[in-house]
């Protein structure tokens, strides 16, 4: 058994390390990004999924390049993320 | 001390009290607190805010445009004081005694962080400000936001109380600053007017339930290069409607671009919310008066037009005002107010004696027969009350002891309607505009 410590130790670790790169951090705005997400979450699931998007959202403007940690959906910190740090003048087309 | 007695508060503001004011372009009073269908508020943390807040539920601006009632947001003066109401021309002078001015005499430390356009340096509205940065023309919060929070450090850091003015364009057409998810409140609509919304002229396109893609609005031009458009782009788009038959909307396309509009007052309530936690999580909140407001409102095709410099309807001047002073309680308060009661407000709250001018202390007892006084680039006056509004022409003022609205004028209660013109009501209508015409300089 005491042979293994060392390895469960390594396990643990990395079972934290991986926990620790994968989590959403914290919100940095609960309140006001809690509001909003609820708003663009019909479904309540706590995540904003492709369907929920592509009905909320222009069209061709896909859900991959705002999904900051790549997993089909948005998450409130992703939520939040888009609206600290997207440029909305990215949507403006010249006039015509 | 006047302003305690009248605050009726538990506990005194702070001697010498800072100051957040965020100005809402083209936020309509009507949206604070409104309900969207699944019955949920559009405006969370402004809700919030008012439940701390003493909140002015008839406070209009004193004109439908940015320049004209910014001017006399910082001034407690009318906008035609300083000049003709034209862009090509409309300056204040750099010793104008705004409220910025005032305080900075004082000791305060001014800053403004502002999104350019109708609010660019070039017109003046700079002034009394010890530093004011004017972001992208017509920007949004997402932009002003984190450069006033930059600033809110900087002035932390400092001794000086402070005022800071944020300002920004999210709900002024186009209504596409909520970014990718600007569709929230129009979900899976996919119109024409889903791309076509992108276009900031599409909104001046728009007459009613026709949309008109071959339309140019006409434009002006000031003095330092900029254009701007034309406020008789409406008469504009009526000629041309008459030889273009134009292309016609949906109820689903005006749901769709009214429906954008909610998502931008989403947006700026979001960012809303993040000044005040900001203002909180450095623990400035205590020492520091909030003011948020608008400088008008927009016609969402109320009176047929996707704008707001149309006309003098409630759509149009009727702003948001909510007040909230640390250790005063909260309020509503039904009489009218304006926004040239801002200047003396701020000036009563910093201890300062409020310079000559056309407002009253918010804080001190509210007149409920007081009547409001606006105008328009395009010659409208207009006066609101707790019975209703009253708006012409400035230059048929003289005739409007007739038996009837003259050419060219109109006559509206609050909810646009027809207003009894007819003896006796006459008298009375005639002596609230030549009232308000007489106080003109």
């Amino acid at each position: 058994m005491r042979q293994l410590a060392p390895l469960l130790l390594a396990l643990a670790l990395g079972g934290w390390a991986l926990q620790r790169a994968f989590a959403p951090p914290p919100l940095r705005y609960p309140g006001p990004t809690t509001a909003l997400f609820d708003r663009l979450d019909p479904n309540g699931d706590g995540r904003i999924d492709a369907e929920e998007y592509a009905r909320q959202s222009p069209p061709g403007s896909p859900l991959s390049a705002v999904d900051a940690d790549g997993d089909g959906a948005l998450s409130p910190w992703e939520v939040e993320l888009l609206y600290l740090t997207v440029d909305p003048v990215w949507l403006f087309a010249a006039p015509r | 001390m006047p302003l305690l007695l009248s605050l009726g508060c538990a506990g005194a503001p702070p001697p010498e009290l800072s100051f957040l004011v965020i100005s809402m372009d083209t936020f309509r009073a009507d949206r604070v607190g409104a309900l969207d269908a699944q019955g949920r508020s559009l405006t969370p943390n402004l809700d919030a805010l008012s439940a701390e807040s003493r909140v002015y539920t008839r406070a209009f601006s004193q004109s439908n445009e940015t320049l004209f009632s910014h001017t006399a947001l910082f001034t407690g003066r009318y906008p035609s004081e300083f000049g003709s109401l034209d862009y090509r021309g409309y300056t204040l002078p750099p010793d104008t005694l705004t409220f910025a001015a005032l305080l900075s005499r004082a000791g305060w430390a001014t800053e403004a962080v502002v999104a350019g356009g109708h609010l660019s340096p070039v017109f003046g509205v700079n002034a009394g400000f010890q530093r004011y940065q004017s972001m992208t023309d017509f920007g949004s919060f997402q932009e002003t936001v984190p450069v006033a929070l930059e600033r809110l450090d900087a002035l932390a850091d400092d001794e000086r109380p402070f005022l800071l003015f944020v300002h920004g364009y999210d709900a002024h057409s186009p209504y596409v600053k909520p970014g990718p998810l600007y569709r929230v409140d129009a979900p899976g609509y996919d119109g024409p007017m889903l791309d076509a919304a992108r276009n900031p002229l599409t909104y001046e396109r728009v007459r009613w339930d026709r949309y008109y893609p071959g339309f140019t609005p006409p434009q002006l031009t000031t003095p330092d290069g900029r254009a701007f458009l034309d406020p008789e782009l409406f008469a504009g788009l009526e000629t041309f409607a008459e030889r273009i038959p134009g292309e016609q909307l949906t109820e689903a396309d005006i749901a769709f671009l009214r429906g954008s509009y909610d998502a931008a007052v989403r947006h700026v309530d979001f960012f809303v919310g993040v000044m005040l936690a900001e203002l909180d999580r450095r623990g400035l909140a205590e020492t520091t008066a909030v003011v948020v407001l608008a400088d008008h409102g927009e016609d969402l095709l109320d009176h047929g037009y996707f704008n707001h410099r149309l006309s003098l309807h409630d759509e149009n001047i009727a702003v948001p005002l909510i007040v909230r002073v640390p250790g005063a309680p909260p309020a509503r308060v039904e009489a009218p107010v304006a926004l040239v009661d801002v200047m003396p407000t701020l000036a009563g709250l910093a201890g300062l004696e409020p310079p000559p001018g056309r407002g009253l202390d918010l804080l001190e007892a509210a007149d409920p027969e007081r009547l409001i006084y606006s105008e328009s680039l395009r010659g409208d006056v207009s006066i609101a009350g707790l019975e209703g509004r009253l708006s012409l022409r400035r230059g048929d003022v003289g005739q409007s002891d007739g038996p009837a609205p003259p050419e060219g004028g109109w006559l509206t209660g609050p909810d646009g309607e027809a207003l009894d013109w007819s003896a006796p009501n006459r008298a009375a209508l005639t002596a609230g505009l030549v009232e308000a015409a007489a106080a003109q300089p």
